[in-house]
C-alpha cells in the first residue's frame, strides 16, 4: 500500500483476525458456501516475535478444517 | 457498542479434525459447529503451546472469539482444563479497545491432569505427597498453638 492511499481504500485492507473472520463471513453468507482447508503434513515455523532473534516453534499440521456460516441468533 | 451487537457480527461454524505436532508433541484439534476442542497430552504441553504463540496472539484471540461466537475448549485426556469463551460483559467503542480475555480454568480438571502426570513419575508424586503432609502438619500445629493461647 502506498502512502497516497485514501482512507476509504485503507479500510478495505484486512489487518486483524476479527476483520478476516468478518470478510470470510461476508463471502460465505447467502451462498450456502463453505471453505475447506486440507493440510497434508504442512510444516510451519511459528516465530515467537518479529525480531531477528525470535525463536521458532516447529508446527506440523495434518487434517481438515471446514468453515461455514451460522444464522445470527 | 455492546457485546450483543458484536457477537452477531460473523458467527462461523467450524468442522475440524486436525493433528498438530509441535516439537514432537502431538495435539488433536477437533471442532463441531461453534466449539473448537484442543486436546493436549499434558498440562505442560498446553502451557508450552500457548507460550510458543507469537507475542500478542492471545490478545487477538478474545476479539476473534467475540466476532465469530466460537468457544475453545482445552482438554487433557478426558479432563476439561480450560474454556476460552467470547466475553459476555464489556462495552467498548471499537474492537481495538477489547483487551479482556474470558478464560475459565477448571481447577478439578487441572488437578486430575496434574496428578495423572505425577503418577507417571512416582518420585515426583512422593515428593508432592510429602510436602503436602508437611504443610498440613504445620497448619494443624499452628492452629493447635493458637487455640492453646486463647
Amino acid at each position: 500500500m502506498s502512502q497516497t492511499d485514501s482512507p476509504e481504500e485503507q479500510i478495505d485492507e484486512t489487518t486483524t483476525w476479527p476483520d478476516l473472520a468478518i470478510s470470510l463471513y461476508d463471502r460465505l453468507t447467502g451462498r450456502n458456501a463453505e471453505i475447506t482447508y486440507e493440510f497434508e503434513d504442512m510444516t510451519v515455523d511459528v516465530p515467537s516475535g518479529t525480531g531477528e532473534d525470535a525463536e521458532h516453534a516447529h508446527w506440523r499440521l495434518d487434517g481438515t478444517v471446514r468453515v461455514t456460516t451460522r444464522e445470527n441468533e | 457498542m455492546k457485546t450483543s451487537d458484536l457477537s452477531a457480527q460473523a458467527p462461523l461454524a467450524i468442522d475440524a479434525d486436525l493433528t498438530l505436532t509441535r516439537d514432537d508433541i502431538e495435539y488433536r484439534i477437533t471442532a463441531t459447529d461453534d466449539t473448537v476442542t484442543l486436546d493436549a497430552p499434558s498440562i505442560g504441553a498446553v502451557v508450552s503451546l500457548f507460550r510458543s504463540l507469537p507475542a500478542g496472539a492471545l490478545d487477538q484471540l478474545g476479539p476473534l472469539l467475540q466476532t465469530t461466537d466460537v468457544t475453545v475448549v482445552v482438554s487433557v485426556g478426558d479432563q476439561r482444563v480450560a474454556t476460552l469463551e467470547p466475553a459476555s460483559a464489556w462495552e467498548a467503542s471499537d474492537l481495538d479497545a477489547f483487551e479482556v480475555r474470558s478464560v475459565d480454568v477448571h481447577p478439578q480438571g487441572v488437578a486430575v491432569s496434574v496428578l495423572r502426570e505425577l503418577g507417571r513419575h512416582p518420585v515426583a508424586l512422593a515428593a508432592v505427597a510429602l510436602v503436602t503432609i508437611w504443610l498440613v502438619w504445620r497448619l494443624n500445629r499452628r492452629r493447635g498453638g493458637e487455640s492453646a493461647q486463647s
